[in-house]
């Protein structure tokens, strides 16, 4: 994690670092840790493909394994992360670390690939730019959800969280199952699996609340 | 059976509901019937996306950490490399942006776009019409159903689950008031009987995973069934 706490300027403005590593020589030279974050920024607005590299040296195998838990084969896995990851770079114009962490958004992509992809069925989702949509009620208390600090908390926490109930969010996420699928595929019983799964949740937001408290 | 919960049990059982379906929808775990009503209540709701938003960073944590990685092939990253100029190239001309969707004067959210053509409501009963939603679902139907106003839902209860989402006007019942935007969603152990506001009716879009069934006298007449 230590990424997170090491150039946090960068994650604001990434071309700022650009600039600072021209004036000061010794930044460049230390083995930098760039974000995820800042590396989607490089390719957004410079299409940087060494930037595009590294994240794809992260994200692509994270993302043929999380195909495969969901169903796909190893060839089509890999075929669909390579697909995922030509999406990213494609859309990373649209990418705003202001508005979500990197994981977040390359998550969402992949997601709706798998759906697309192994359930063959195009995801009905909000748009943004739909006339109809009611627009955010509350800008301010949007800024820190799903975005990049809260997703570090999310990650260090999950590292605590009882192997009952990790194992239950496993499934839900990477392995395309309802509740209830996962409550008759383990003959758990369904509202043990949502006691579990709620537990599990408040343990991760009881985390957030700890860690916003300290900030 | 709905008389052995509380009314705040009710709420309770209502509101985890609720938040299952957000997390499943998040995951991407829903069919496409509930997706749908999901993805409709998400435009109208902030709230609604905002939980999405969590979800999906609990999602990319997990993913991003928590996933182990399975080696790309050996020519995998060369292979997307090669192809980053190209599909620059091509997707600079795609812009799409979201359809506006009108349905009998009211503006629904354009992921019902593709879903709705024109008005060919279905009377069900006096005061009740359906007008069906093609999906590829096997399980769930999804229907437009609108309520004239004033007009109280016959006793029925049903198996599996019911969402109800508000498009317009609104109608209440023994949990309370419920307008545009607003999600309802039940399991069998519910009963209601809910009564389309008296000057407005209703529209909503309602998405059930099993045969609703009528209780009490009215069992004879079953207009759900389909």
């Amino acid at each position: 994690m230590k990424q997170q706490f090491l150039y946090e300027n960068m994650l604001v403005n990434p071309l700022r670092f650009r600039v600072n590593e021209m004036m000061e020589p010794s930044i460049s030279q230390a083995s930098a840790e760039i974000t995820h974050e800042a590396l989607l920024g490089y390719v957004a607005k410079e299409q940087d493909k060494d930037a595009f590299a590294r994240l794809f040296t992260h994200f692509a195998p994270r993302i043929k394994s999380y195909l495969m838990k969901g169903g796909a084969s190893q060839d089509q896995a890999d075929e669909l992360a390579q697909e995922t990851m030509l999406a990213v770079w494609d859309k990373a114009d649209k990418y705003n670390p202001d508005k979500a962490a990197a994981s977040t958004w390359i998550f969402t992509i992949a997601r709706n690939k798998r759906i697309d992809a192994l359930r063959r069925m195009k995801r009905p989702d909000y748009e943004p730019e739909d006339p109809a949509l009611v627009a955010d009620d509350m800008p301010h208390a949007d800024e820190r959800i799903g975005t990049e600090q809260e997703a570090g908390i999310l990650e260090t926490a999950l590292e605590t969280l009882p192997k009952e109930q990790a194992e239950l969010l496993y499934k839900s996420f990477f392995e395309d199952k309802t509740h209830s699928d996962i409550a008759a595929e383990t003959k758990i019983p369904l509202g043990t699996v949502k006691s579990r799964i709620r537990l599990a949740l408040e343990r991760l937001r009881g985390q957030n609340a700890v860690k916003a408290l300290g900030k | 059976m709905s008389t052995d919960l509380t009314q705040h049990e009710m709420k309770d059982k209502m509101q985890t509901q609720y938040e299952t379906m957000l997390m499943e929808y998040a995951a991407g775990v829903l069919d496409e019937a509930q997706s749908l009503v999901m993805g409709a209540h998400a435009s109208l709701s902030p709230y609604a996306r905002r939980m999405l938003k969590k979800y999906e960073c609990l999602g990319g944590a997990m993913l991003s950490a928590h996933c182990e990685p399975i080696s790309m092939k050996k020519d995998a990253l060369d292979c997307v490399m090669a192809q980053l100029d190209q599909k620059r190239a091509e997707t600079k001309d795609e812009q799409t942006s979201a359809q506006p969707c009108h349905f009998e004067g009211v503006s629904l959210p354009s992921c019902l776009k593709d879903y709705l053509d024109q008005p060919s409501w279905q009377n069900i009963y006096p005061g009740m019409a359906i007008q069906n939603i093609e999906t590829s679902c096997l399980k769930s139907k999804a229907r437009l159903l609108k309520v004239d106003p004033g007009v109280k839902t016959p006793e029925h209860s049903h198996r599996g689950v019911e969402m109800t989402l508000m498009l317009d006007g609104a109608f209440h019942d023994e949990s309370g008031t419920y307008s545009r935007g607003d999600l309802i969603i039940v399991d069998e152990d519910y009963t209601h009987q809910p009564i389309a506001d008296e000057r407005t009716g209703c529209i909503c879009l309602v998405v059930t995973t099993a045969p609703i069934k009528l209780t009490g006298w009215k069992r004879l007449f079953n207009p759900f069934l389909k």
